[in-house]
């Protein structure tokens, strides 16, 4: 198991931050790193399925998940097939903005050196994803497209 | 024999000491190195209007710039020796360099200025700037995908009354040529290296072959994937107007450099390697 946070401050109200961030239909489409992104359906409980990847090049990793209902600071989702994983987006405000949070935790096969080595090479790939789509969504709430 | 001598030969600063012939004789076989050693992709020159601009660049690699060596090169192929000229502002110590100052100047580098850069624009070329200077150059590995200007804005102000665009630059990989552990400002300036040599961070570095170094000397660099991208232009003008908060200004040109860098940087699966 392997988990990467990373955060990023936005000057915005929280509010305005909150819109974008914990909403899938928004923020996955924003946060480029994701390469591939599909809502699948949408449960009468108010939480969504989608299908969610990162495009890695020559391969996609990821997989159907299935994204709780909207709750008021925060979106977080848990896979259903392909690489088990959940994640969380954390929307908190600071004085002169909000923080978003983003934190993803990962399963991997493999023991020993093999699980070692793949945990340090995914918890990498994680990192400079997440940091790019939080980059990429401060920049969308600060300054438009 | 001749061509030994073209290299040792003393050059002028600014346009009349870039060489177009002289690069066009290294173009080849600099290219294959870095294909070979760098594994250099460089995208997005079509972004280049054909008129003076500024190159705005984050700046990596301690005191080897093997990204500006790639990207010089990618944009003499691109645009050809005999196109727009391309100037690199450079730090005063690698353009006082015998031998290796004086092939920077043929490639078309000078000391770095504001009066120069502006000189140069005004004569047609296209100008390379990397604001961060020596700190970004040596910022720490953990910041290593971060764009570190250090709050400069000479730039900014540079093509605002120039009325040139600015076109960014960014690139992965150079910072991964070697490693360096801390941010070492607090140390230069106790040793007064900022007032001394211009040179404000001081870190630990290791590279080869010196091993643990403070600061940085001309290494081997480690063979790290170079990836650049060249984004669209930034008309000041047009989107800032004639009197512009310079640190709005500011924020909105390093948040684009910063989103395309952090981009860039998820391309790596492994660092080094690519």
């Amino acid at each position: 198991m392997g988990t990467v946070t990373r955060s990023t401050l936005v000057h915005a109200g929280v509010e305005e931050v909150v819109k974008v961030a914990t909403d899938p239909s928004v923020v996955f489409p924003i946060m480029g790193a994701f390469g591939r992104f599909e809502c699948i359906d949408r449960l009468p409980d108010g939480s969504q399925e989608w299908d969610l990847f990162l495009d890695l090049g020559t391969i996609h990793a990821g997989g159907r998940v299935l994204v709780g209902a909207p709750s008021e600071h925060s979106l977080v989702w848990q896979s259903v097939r392909g690489i088990q994983h959940s994640a969380h987006i954390e929307v908190s405000p600071v004085a002169d903005g909000a923080t978003v949070t983003m934190t993803i935790s990962v399963q991997f096969a493999g023991r020993l050196l093999a699980g070692w080595a793949t945990g340090l090479l995914a918890d990498g790939i994680l990192a400079r994803h997440i940091e790019a789509g939080l980059q990429q969504m401060r920049h969308r709430i600060e300054y438009g497209r | 024999m001749d061509q030994l001598g073209r290299v040792l030969a003393r050059t002028q600063e600014g346009l009349k000491g870039r060489d177009p012939e002289f690069i066009r004789a290294m173009l080849p076989r600099f290219w294959l190195a870095a294909q070979v050693y760098f594994r250099a992709e460089v995208n997005g020159f079509e972004n280049v209007p054909d008129e003076p601009v500024l190159f705005v660049g984050n700046h990596s690699g301690g005191a080897n710039i093997p990204d500006t060596f790639v990207f010089t090169l990618a944009y003499h192929t691109y645009f050809t020796v005999e196109g727009r000229p391309l100037i690199a502002l450079a730090h005063e110590i690698v353009v006082g360099m015998p031998v290796i100052g004086d092939m920077a100047r043929k490639f078309g580098m000078v000391k770095a200025g504001r009066t120069v850069a502006a000189d140069l624009l005004q004569e047609g070329a296209n100008v390379l700037v990397y604001p961060g200077g020596d700190v970004e150059a040596l910022r720490p590995w953990t910041d290593r995908n971060k764009i570190v200007f250090d709050g400069r804005k000479g730039f900014l102000k540079l093509a605002h009354a120039q009325r040139v665009k600015i076109v960014p630059v960014v690139a992965t990989g150079g910072q991964e040529t070697f490693f360096v552990f801390n941010d070492g400002r607090r140390i230069a300036k106790l040793l007064r290296f900022d007032k001394l040599l211009r040179v404000k961070t001081l870190p630990l570095s290791l590279s080869f072959p010196w091993g643990l170094l403070p600061g940085d000397l001309p290494h081997i660099p480690f063979p790290a994937k170079i990836r650049i991208q060249v984004l669209p232009p930034i008309d000041l003008h047009e989107r800032f107007g004639d009197d512009p908060d310079w640190d709005q200004v500011y924020g909105y040109v390093t948040s684009v450099m910063q989103v395309a860098l952090s981009d860039l940087a998820a391309k790596t699966v492994i660092p080094v390697l690519g």
